[in-house]
């Protein structure tokens, strides 16, 4: 298993570039955007490739996953799943299109701390089949206890309440919750924060492997190493827009902090002339 | 849910109305007596069944809405507006059928105004429910023009006073409404996804559940069941009396839910163990009855039993049981404190 973690790293930065562009499409977003929380973007995801998003704090990267995961609703832009436009009202819609969404903050939006391990394993794909075809006892626990299994989440009992398992323990739990729904595009904002080491390098090599299933990943991290561990593309955000990207091949720490400064420094005057714009229109709209 | 699990979530509280049944006995001698006659059944245990009909229905939708993390304020008002439907329609000469299904969508309906300024608005659920609390008594006393609304129609009446196989027909309508309901909730995922909504709603909708539809649903339900109490406590009386049908009725349901074992904060829920907590109340109030006290203790000894509960449930003495709970070689039941906390202090 460490032996395997390793090589599954060492792969990942050795690895011939491939063209991901040529893979099938999985979910195209153009000109999406929303007001005061990040400026119009461009993205395509791909079948088979990991979609790594930097930048500081605050510079609209969760604000980017929740337009494209329909918990906030863009005012302009289009949503393309399959070629076919789509628009999403709420999460729900999105994980009709198999979308899948590791939340930051995995306590308040993460896990129903007083359900069971296997509750909380089930939650997606049960609320995806609807309330009137419930999951049998027998199929939940088959399928908590595989992913108990494939994610080695420590766990004395499938029936205990999520809230008393360590926090990568509940991470891999919100984790299965998605694999279970066999989701298309998977976002992940920051997996990676406030968990164990064993932890945090079962996670990553999890996103390898997801990757080479074909599975499409948007990976949101502050850890630029993590970023470049696993990492096909990067997309570089500063002050709410996107600011560039760095193909594979280019992706270094070092390449990828000095894009988001390269980000900054024009954003804070591009950033100063919206905000005037923003101020114009708030007080023409008074 | 297995047979033994529910037994084992209800047991305290089929423990507690045992002991009130037993205290009700040594009271009253005749307590336990069941009579026959008249093709219907008489004794303090059918009266017990039948008068805790009204909150062991209300108290159905309410455990559903508290299991949401919400409340219900609004079901003894709800009960007023659908008892003075039930009068209006049925002396304006409509039939029963369509008289009992209006009444009933109009009980929906109140629910749903409930659930949309929950779910859509984000109002916290105590102050939306308050509205129709205070504005449905109005309401009612609209419908039915300021009068106590009497009608005398057997088929109505027998809702009320009727029996069925010696049982009074309020007894039937709680226990399979309630039957019905956990069976609905418990067969399908239902149960599951209001649970998860009332732990934690954000990472629910998070998940893909169709929180503010499951919402609307949980307080049209509570809706739906002040109807069916308003219209046994109407065809009881034989009349709609928009001033006092139901009044303060929702506190004994909110009451009967907690006494049933269910947190106020939501999350799991038990329809059996707040049916149970309606009879413990009833069972109280026909107790304090039948000892000959004023009935202004019956309010005194209920407030007594929300204290002891709401003590048992707090978060304090849940670590404490947790506590005694863990500790190695414990014997399943109950704790026994003193025993217990001298092992812990080796």
């Amino acid at each position: 298993m460490m032996l395997g973690r390793e090589l599954q790293e060492e792969e990942a930065q050795t690895a011939e570039p491939v063209d991901y562009s040529q893979k099938p499409v999985v979910a195209s977003f153009a000109g999406v955007g929303k007001r005061g929380r990040v400026a119009p973007f461009d993205l395509k995801m791909h079948a088979g490739e990991v979609v790594g998003v930097a930048g500081l704090l605050g510079s609209g990267r969760t604000e980017t996953a929740e337009l494209m995961f329909g918990i906030a609703q863009p005012d302009e832009g289009r949503i393309e799943v399959d070629g076919k436009p789509v628009s999403f009202s709420s999460p729900r819609d999105a994980i009709a299109r198999g979308f899948g969404f590791c939340p930051e903050d995995r306590k308040q939006d993460g896990i129903v701390d007083d359900l069971s391990v296997r509750e909380n394993v089930i939650l997606a794909l049960q609320a995806r089949r609807g309330w009137a075809k419930p999951l049998s006892r027998k199929e939940q626990e088959d399928i908590a206890d595989r992913y108990i299994a494939a994610l080695d989440i420590r766990t004395s009992d499938r029936e205990k309440p999520i809230k008393f398992l360590s926090g990568g323990n509940q991470q891999k739990v919100i984790l299965a919750r998605w694999l279970a729904t066999d989701p298309r595009l998977l976002i992940l904002d920051e997996p990676t924060r406030g968990i164990d080491v064993g932890a945090h390098a079962e996670i990553i090599r999890l996103i390898g492997e997801l990757r080479e299933r074909g599975m499409s990943l948007l990976v949101i991290s502050s850890e630029l190493e993590e970023i470049v561990a696993y990492a096909t593309r990067v997309r570089v955000l500063a002050d709410r827009r996107h600011t560039g990207e760095l193909e594979a091949g280019a992706i270094t720490p070092d390449t990828i902090m000095r894009a988001i400064a390269a980000g900054e420094d024009d954003g804070s005057v591009a950033g100063s002339a919206d905000a005037s714009k923003a101020e114009t229109m708030a007080e023409g709209a008074a | 849910m297995t047979m033994p699990a529910t037994l084992k979530r209800v047991l305290p509280q089929l423990i507690a109305l045992f002991v009130i049944l037993a205290l009700n006995t040594a009271i009253a001698p005749g307590f336990l007596d069941i009579a026959y006659a008249n093709g219907r059944l008489y004794g303090s245990l059918i009266d017990i069944l039948n008068r805790g009909a009204p909150v062991a229905l209300l108290a159905i939708g309410m455990t559903l809405v508290i299991a949401t993390r919400g409340i219900d304020l609004s079901v003894g008002a709800v009960m007023a507006i659908c008892g003075a439907v039930a009068a209006a329609l049925i002396t304006s000469d409509h039939s029963l059928a369509a008289t009992i299904l209006m009444t009933l969508g109009v009980g929906i309906l109140c629910g749903l105004w409930n659930g949309a300024l929950v779910a859509f608005l984000g109002i916290q659920p105590i102050i939306a429910t308050l509205i129709l609390m205070v504005a449905g008594r109005g309401i009612a006393q609209l419908i039915t023009e300021g009068v106590i609304l009497t009608f005398n129609v057997p088929e109505l009446i027998f809702v009320g006073s009727g029996s069925v196989f010696g049982m009074p027909f309020p007894v039937i309508l709680w226990v399979v409404l309630g039957i019905a309901a956990t069976l609905l909730f418990r067969t399908t995922a239902l149960g599951l996804l209001v649970e998860s909504i009332g732990i934690n709603r954000r990472a629910s909708a998070l998940a893909g559940i169709g929180t503010s539809a499951l919402l609307l649903a949980v307080y049209a339900a509570s809706g739906l069941c002040a109807a069916v109490a308003g219209i046994v406590a109407a065809a009881d009386i034989r009349g709609a009396d928009a001033n006092n049908a139901g009044l303060w009725l929702e506190l004994d349901a909110i009451l009967a839910v907690v006494v049933g074992g269910n947190s106020l904060m939501g999350g799991r829920f038990s329809i059996a163990g707040s049916l149970i907590g309606a009879m413990i109340i009833q069972s109280v109030n026909t107790g304090i009855l039948l000892a000959g006290f004023p009935p202004e203790f019956n309010l005194v000894i209920k407030a007594a039993i929300i204290v002891v509960i709401l003590v048992v449930q707090s978060p304090a003495s849940h670590t404490l049981f947790a506590f005694f709970k863990n500790r190695p070689g414990r014997t399943a039941g109950a704790p026994v404190p003193p025993k217990t906390k001298e092992e812990g202090a080796r």
